[in-house]
């Protein structure tokens, strides 16, 4: 029985996991654009950059292309930024969570990881321009060559959970918990990234790709092709609420990587547990931006060969192990 | 002042248009993006779409057959928004137009400067003009978008 204060606190928890996870992104956003100038030896944007980008789009005016479906043109906005804010309180900022372990933590997580992407591809379509469909068509080409690597490198630390006795289990706070001690003689934390390597870099590259960074990435928006991809025809309180939404995949795919591979907030007590768990997700932040900075765009039809080979092969040798039980 | 005007202030995304000429401002426009004048700082985001940009940066002289363009490169920009003309050809016309001051005359193919097409908020003459000169005149242009509606 659910009572009025139950629901209440429910509610605050909630709207904590959105802030924290909001202001995070805000400083990951930042950290992006600021080390991507230094790393180009330019000053780069001040911090409050990310947020006065929003709240000017908010201020603009109001808009609606005659060629675009006016429906969908106003509704995909608002799917990608209700896809993320779901994932940015289903996912766990590093500790057992409250309200109890979901059993099903991450079918949710994969489902509206996909409606995120599949937003921006509604949005390119309803936009009536061509550009917006050429992204359009290539964010589809993404996600057909993405999700299965994903899919099955997000579903391996829960297979190696059931593998070693832990019982069958979709909830990333027992993941999480999973993680806590050492072993190999205790010289590496029990983190599954050590266990099943090849599986962690395949997801790293696939949240790499889904956040829009190069090398694969930023294929959809490739502005000096396609302007800006399916946002093309976006503009005003519609483009900042996008906006808003592609900031908080700073936290919500770092965060992923950091709960199902790197060990969460390792086992330590609730504070410092969730500063260790925010600093874990800034440095895979960094890393990405290096990646980012330093790699130039493939084509298309390199990422339906690297993710269908490459890191479908990465994936699938951790499979594998699971299987062999090796 | 309020938290929108300091929003608009922090915030220019701009989008570069070349209507006609000799190519050379449009060379210098890309001077302010390198690691010496780094307009990114101020917030400046190189948008190279007009539904997503705030200031418009037009060079060279306006012809005949760019001036629909213009306009509509105009009109697609979303409000509030601000045009800059930079270099000596999109102020007046420059060498080629006929006449001077304010006697200037459209030639054959060419009509004169950008506010022979759309409104113009800030001149930043000069052949080209020094990148110091282009950052000025997005610091205006910045001025007016923050008192704007």
């Amino acid at each position: 029985m659910v009572t009025l204060v139950d629901f209440l606190f429910i509610l605050g928890l909630y709207f904590a996991a959105i802030g924290l996870a909001f202001f995070f992104s805000w400083v990951g956003a930042w950290v992006f654009r600021k080390l991507s100038a230094r790393l180009q030896a330019r000053r780069g944007p001040p911090l409050v950059q990310p947020v006065a980008d929003i709240i000017k789009l908010f201020g603009k005016e109001r808009f609606i292309p005659c060629l675009a479906n006016k429906f969908l043109y106003i509704l995909s906005p608002l799917v990608a930024l209700s896809a993320i804010l779901i994932l940015s309180f289903m996912i766990p900022p590093g500790i057992p969570y409250w309200p109890g372990p979901l059993s099903w933590d991450l079918i949710v997580v994969l489902y509206f990881s996909v409606m995120f992407s599949l937003a921006f591809v509604i949005a390119g379509w309803a936009s009536g321009s061509p550009w917006g469909k050429i992204g359009a068509s290539r964010e589809v080409a993404i996600i057909l060559s993405v999700e299965l690597p994903l899919a099955i490198a997000i579903l391996i630390p829960p297979l190696a959970l059931a593998r070693g006795g832990y019982g069958f289990t979709l909830s990333i706070t027992d993941v999480i918990l999973a993680q806590e001690g050492n072993f190999l003689w205790t010289v590496l934390p029990n983190w599954f990234i050590f266990h099943y390597p090849f599986a962690a870099l395949a997801l790293f590259l696939a949240l790499l790709t889904k956040s829009w960074m190069r090398p694969f990435g930023d294929i959809p928006e490739a502005e000096q092709e396609i302007f800006a991809g399916p946002l093309t025809e976006y503009g005003g309180p519609l483009l900042g609420i996008f906006e808003l939404a592609r900031l908080f995949r700073f936290y919500v795919f770092t965060a992923l990587f950091v709960d199902l591979y790197l060990g969460g907030g390792s086992g330590l007590i609730f504070p410092i547990s969730i500063l260790v768990f925010l600093l874990k997700c800034l440095s895979i932040t960094i890393i990405m931006t290096i990646i980012h900075v330093a790699s130039a765009r493939y084509r298309i039809s390199h990422v339906f060969k690297w993710f269908l080979t490459v890191c479908l092969a990465f994936a699938l040798i951790s499979l594998i192990r699971i299987v062999v039980g090796f | 002042m309020g938290i929108m005007s300091w929003a608009r202030g922090k915030s220019p995304w701009i989008a570069v248009l070349h209507a006609g000429g000799c190519n050379n401002c449009d060379i210098e426009v890309l001077d302010v993006l390198t690691p010496r004048f780094d307009v990114e700082r101020l917030g400046v985001l190189w948008k190279q779409n007009p539904r997503h940009a705030d200031i418009l940066i037009t060079n060279g002289c306006v012809s005949k057959h760019s001036k629909v363009f213009v306009k509509r490169i105009f009109d697609q920009m979303l409000a509030p928004k601000k045009v800059i003309a930079l270099g000596t050809c999109a102020c007046t016309g420059g060498i080629f137009v006929e006449g001077e001051g304010a006697n200037i005359e459209e030639t054959h193919t060419i009509v004169g400067g950008v506010d022979t097409a759309i409104p113009v908020d800030v001149y930043v003459p000069g052949c080209p003009p020094k990148p110091e000169a282009i950052i000025q005149g997005v610091a205006l242009a910045i001025e007016k978008l923050k008192q704007s509606e």
